[in-house]
């Protein structure tokens, strides 16, 4: 069975909390990256967000190179950052055994039982963990999914595939057919 | 140059996608989102609603 990371909310009351979905889902992925395992550097375990949140800085949004230069720092734990990764490629990378911080467009998930904001229709980042082969649903740890309210999802959720690569192709500027991800080791 | 080979097949054995991964990965062109994608594309994502 493919490694599962423990989901990571950004709202956890830390500075930046909202514009944080970049560090929860690189906290994520720096786990399974590692498959769990302790790197023991000098920085704490397991990763959390409002640790790479300190290592970046300001508040504000994230990109894909920053996460990645703090779980470097932090975790030892690097990340392959890519643009305009062809869809069926970025399948093939999951397939292969990489887990992947992906960039999306939240307008696309807002009408969907998966809105773990409403309101929110800007530019997000999920962490990707594993596709099931019986209907091809990604897993996906969704940072805002923390069932702070009824209505909000909790914790990682089947997002059919059809709306996860919606929703990548969604933000603005993407190549087409294409998505921007930023994938852990293969671990598999 | 932006890559172009195909993907195997979801069904294929997890050692042809590790071979599709390893050859787009090496492909330094999509290391840079100003020679992938459209110059609007902002690598930064922004404040989620509480």
């Amino acid at each position: 069975m493919t490694y599962r990371p423990a989901f990571r909310k950004q709202g956890d009351g830390s500075r930046c909390a909202w514009t944080n979905c970049g560090c929860a889902s690189q906290a994520m992925a720096s786990q399974r990256g590692r498959r769990g395992v302790d790197p023991r550097t000098p920085h704490g375990w397991p990763p959390m967000p409002a640790e790479i949140r300190n290592y970046i800085g300001a508040c504000g949004g994230t990109s894909l190179n920053q996460n990645d230069a703090a779980s470097n720092h932090l975790y030892a734990a690097d990340m392959a950052v890519r643009y305009g990764v062809p869809w069926a490629t970025f399948q093939s990378l999951i397939i292969s055994g990489r887990g992947a911080i992906l960039q999306i467009r939240y307008s696309v998930i807002a009408p969907t039982r998966f809105d773990a904001s409403p309101g929110f229709t800007g530019n997000h980042a999920v962490y990707v963990n594993e596709r099931r082969s019986s209907d091809g649903a990604y897993l996906v740890y969704d940072p805002l999914a923390d069932h702070r309210r009824a209505s909000i999802p909790q914790g990682p959720q089947w997002w059919p595939a059809s709306l996860v690569k919606a929703a990548a192709y969604a933000v603005p500027g993407t190549a087409t057919g294409c998505v921007n991800a930023s994938f852990t080791a293969d671990t598999e | 140059m932006p890559f172009k080979e195909k993907a195997p097949s979801v069904k294929a054995p997890r050692e042809a996608h590790r071979a599709h991964a390893d050859a787009f990965l090496a492909n330094e062109d999509h290391k840079d989102p100003k020679k992938v994608n459209k110059p609007e594309y902002r690598d930064t994502t922004d404040e989620a609603k509480p």
